[in-house]
């Protein structure tokens, strides 16, 4: 006990509150292992690189990213703004009119028979594929990424939400038809937040496909953001800057995960802690 | 042009063939009208319904879940193909869907010859991934400690969106088909990783323990229970695995490449040559819908070996 270094213990008790030694010596192996894994990492990766075994336009030390994101890092957030924003407003469009489409298959019998098949069929078009076309329709400015970037991450939230939204506990739904609530009624105060779950798992997957979108964009149109970067860096043989570029991605897709998780945390506030 | 405004007139009439024939269907008055007739109305395919769903609204009732979503499907396209015959609208924005059909027609030999580089590769990706993950996992469901070395961190991996490093693939492995190669398995092996693991690691433990009491050792758990457990898992992450293969593989050749179907379309939209681009797009899917029934089969076949 005596021996656990004070940070450490601390990191442990928040894991077990009450927890024996045994307890608190499985949550300290839960963190130090894959952290000693990724520094393992982290060292191999410099000691290959010490050894001369690849040139370093190939593999530079991670000394030599760090230094490119301390000092390139004026230059990249400009590109990293971008692209946030791209994928923000991809993303948000495509939740909006993917969860109304969503509730519009719900309600409606005939929306449903008719655009659900449909919908299922379009997701085997790989739309990475018109990444191109997105380009010629809407220019090379951010409308292409965006439009490109929402048409990519509707579909999983389409369909997750629209099987969530139909597969709520179908008692409930009878109860309140018996209490001639009305199917709007029905699809907000019921359907809605019971699909909750489902919908936030559609919107992650899309989440992240929004991401993939903006990228992809910025590979094709090649102008700014952060897939410019990474696609021109790697280009121009600089290794590190392209190494840093990703290290900037990592960073906002964490930020727009963390606003998801936000987002998902006040919605299941709103619907779960009223009883009205 | 002929041939365009030929196939434009068929479709117009297909889209407008089904409300008519559905509306037909509705009232009971055209039903007695056939029968009067007395005409083998074979040639309608409601007819092969069996009598028990007799009736022209229970038929509709059984063939609704078919015919509404073509109905629909059908009346898009044929919009679309209004709306850029109407319009005269530049080809170059906005094929119709009969152009592109003859596009594919025209073009079948260069897009053939561009299958296999993409195919194969996309292939050969998800092989080779469907076999490292695998043996990923089971090396992680093995040992504790390096399950909780490795599985943080390929999780903590997985928010870098992975076509963020297609260039670094072409940087390492050069302009070949090995980058491709390379990026395809890396991006289609998370999938098998994550899902088979779950999969290894959630068997039933009342099965572990029995087998445990038996006496069964480590290894023969892990074949003959944890494995046969895990499938589902598998096969469900190989499904979206096997896409993820072909974006890999479309993604490296918009980045780097002298061929394939990804190249295609990009020098075809660089060109403006819309029609060939959509068509390559379509190409595309009917390779997706081959890897798709494949892994469907192999999951059926699996399934029966297993099932016994």
């Amino acid at each position: 006990m005596a021996s656990i270094p004070r940070s450490a213990s601390l990191i442990a008790g928040i894991g077990s509150a009450f927890g024996s030694v045994q307890e608190r010596a499985v949550v300290m192996r839960k963190i130090a292992l894959p952290v000693g894994t990724l520094l393992l990492v982290l060292w191999g990766w410099n000691y290959v690189v010490d050894a001369k075994i690849f040139p370093s336009v190939v593999l530079p030390p991670p000394s030599d990213v760090l230094d490119m994101l301390l000092m390139q890092s004026g230059f990249m957030y400009g590109h990293a703004q971008q692209t946030f924003f791209e994928c923000l407003a991809g993303f948000a469009l495509a939740a909006f009119c993917g969860v109304g489409l969503a509730m519009l298959i719900t309600v409606s019998r005939i929306a449903r028979e008719m655009l659900y098949p449909n919908l299922v069929l379009f997701q085997l078009i790989p739309t990475i594929a018109l990444a191109p076309l997105f380009v010629l329709w809407f220019g090379l400015g951010s409308e292409s990424r965006l439009a490109y970037a929402m048409c990519l991450s509707l579909f999983p939230i389409v369909v997750s939400s629209s099987t969530g939204l139909m597969n709520t506990n179908p008692y409930f739904v009878r109860l309140c038809d018996s209490l001639t609530a009305t199917r709007w009624q029905i699809l907000f105060r019921v359907r809605f937040p019971f699909a909750l779950p489902h919908i936030f798992t559609g919107m992650r997957i899309g989440l992240t496909l929004a991401i993939i979108g903006v990228i992809v964009g910025e590979f094709v149109t090649a102008q700014s953001g952060i897939g410019y970067l990474i696609s021109f860096a790697s280009s121009s043989l600089e290794t590190a800057l392209a190494l840093a570029a990703i290290v900037f991605l990592l960073a906002v897709g964490m930020l727009l995960f963390l606003i998801l998780m936000l987002v998902e945390y006040i919605m299941n506030y709103i619907f779960s802690s009223e009883d009205r | 042009m002929n041939t365009h405004a030929i196939t434009v007139s068929d479709l117009d009439t297909l889209a407008a063939d089904t409300p008519a024939a559905r509306s037909g269907e509705d009232s009971p008055g055209v039903r007695s009208a056939v029968a009067d007739t007395g005409a083998p109305a074979t040639n309608s395919p409601a007819d092969a319904i069996p009598p028990a769903f007799s009736g022209f609204a229970g038929r509709f009732q059984q063939i609704r879940p078919f015919v509404l979503p073509a109905a629909f499907g059908l009346a898009v396209l044929a919009l679309w193909e209004f709306i850029v015959w109407v319009t005269n609208y530049p080809p170059s924005i906005l094929p119709a869907p009969t152009a592109i059909l003859v596009s594919l027609v025209e073009n079948r030999i260069l897009l053939l010859e561009n299958v296999p580089a993409t195919a194969g590769v996309a292939l050969g990706g998800f092989a080779i991934a469907l076999i490292a993950g695998i043996a990923i996992s089971v090396a992680m469901t093995w040992s504790l400690s390096l399950k909780e070395a490795f599985y943080p961190n390929i999780i903590a991996f997985q928010i870098v969106p992975k076509v963020a490093w297609a260039p670094m693939f072409v940087l390492w492995l050069g302009i070949d088909m090995e980058s491709r190669l390379g990026f395809a398995t890396f991006i289609s092996i998370f999938p098998i990783i994550i899902s088979m693991t779950a999969g290894l690691s959630n068997t039933d433990p009342s099965m572990l323990k029995l087998c445990r009491a038996l006496t069964a050792n480590k290894w023969q758990m892990l074949v003959y229970v944890r494995f046969p457990y895990s499938l589902p898992y598998l096969f469900s992450a190989m499904k979206i695995s096997i896409t993820l293969a072909m974006i890999g593989v479309i993604v490296g050749e918009f980045i780097t490449s002298q061929q394939g179907l990804g190249y295609v379309i990009l020098i075809s939209a660089g060109r403006s040559d819309i029609d060939l681009m959509l068509a390559a797009v379509l190409m595309l899917c009917f390779i997706g819908l081959i890897f798709y029934g494949l892994v469907e089969l192999g999951t059926w076949l699996v399934k029966r070996w297993f099932g016994q």
